[in-house]
């Protein structure tokens, strides 16, 4: 599906659809209507039903909350230092040692702690952030 | 920075979940799925899936989005009520005499005293779907 569908204003919406479906040729776009205090979305019928089954999804499933970047950093500090901790190495070692096969694939901790490992990475490269965020978090 | 490939490839797996909620226990208190800001913001997929039965798939994946978004360094574990390992699939180096390595699945329950025999890829390619897919199939096996 698009990710980036355009917004136009609208200010009558007595804009016959036909006309705007004419203008736009089934693209996915967006009419803000301010007299209604709406949106409608002009979407080809596939991007329609993935619409509907995310509308669905989001309706039907728990999701674990949605907090700030830094947040999400810090708790991955956290969780790798525990490892670490538990362990007795620093998570860089194990990841490099894991993955020269040096490590069994035994305990289960470590299938979490590469993915965090490469996911506090991501994070640093995406967001610049130092072990510092993790004081202020 | 997020360029919006993470944000689609999180919708297509949770809408592929809402297609079997029928099936899951999402009261449970171990059923845990990321929120879509936690999978775009961390670049990784962190859940626990709970299935009526009380099996469960453990998924831990990094999703490298340098280009098309790839699963690497991941590890799909299900699970059968009594705890016991039905299936795990993932790409630790770890047997490089398989034709499918880096990737490979573990099959049965986990051996103490002997090696955990791995196996070549018996999927065209590791993905939270296609491993949803498997534990369903696992699933519906065990209750028609």
């Amino acid at each position: 599906m698009n990710n980036q569908i355009p917004l136009f204003k609208l200010q009558n919406a007595d804009v016959p659809l036909a006309e705007l479906m004419d203008q736009f040729h089934g693209r996915p776009v967006g009419f803000e209507i301010s007299s209604l205090d709406g949106i409608m979305l002009l979407l080809p019928s596939e991007d329609y039903d993935f619409v509907r089954s995310a509308i669905r999804a989001r309706m039907a499933l728990p999701t674990r909350p949605t907090r700030l970047p830094v947040e999400y950093y810090a708790e991955t500090v956290r969780i790798l230092r525990g490892l670490e901790q538990r362990y007795g190495m620093t998570s860089a070692d194990f990841y490099r040692q894991f993955q020269e096969g040096m490590l069994p694939e035994g305990p289960t901790d470590y299938w979490e702690w590469r993915t965090r490992y490469k996911s506090l990475l991501t994070m640093q490269e995406r967001y610049g952030f130092s072990e510092a965020e993790v004081v202020h978090a | 920075m997020p360029d919006g490939k993470l944000r689609a490839i999180y919708w297509d797996n949770f809408t592929a979940l809402a297609e079997v909620e029928d099936i899951l226990d999402t009261a449970h208190p171990d059923y845990s799925f990321p929120s879509e800001d936690e999978v775009d913001c961390t670049g990784a997929l962190h859940a626990v899936l709970i299935f009526r039965d009380g099996s469960r798939l453990i998924a831990h994946a990094w999703l490298d989005a340098t280009d098309e978004v790839q699963e690497r360094d991941y590890a799909y574990i299900y699970l059968d009520a009594q705890g016991d390992r039905v299936f795990q699939y993932d790409d630790a180096p770890h047997h490089p005499e398989l034709p499918s390595h880096p990737h490979h699945v573990h099959k049965g329950r986990r051996s103490v005293a002997a090696p955990d025999r791995a196996w070549p890829l018996d999927v065209i390619h590791v993905s939270f779907v296609t491993m949803l897919d498997r534990a369903i199939r696992e699933y519906r096996r065990n209750h028609q």
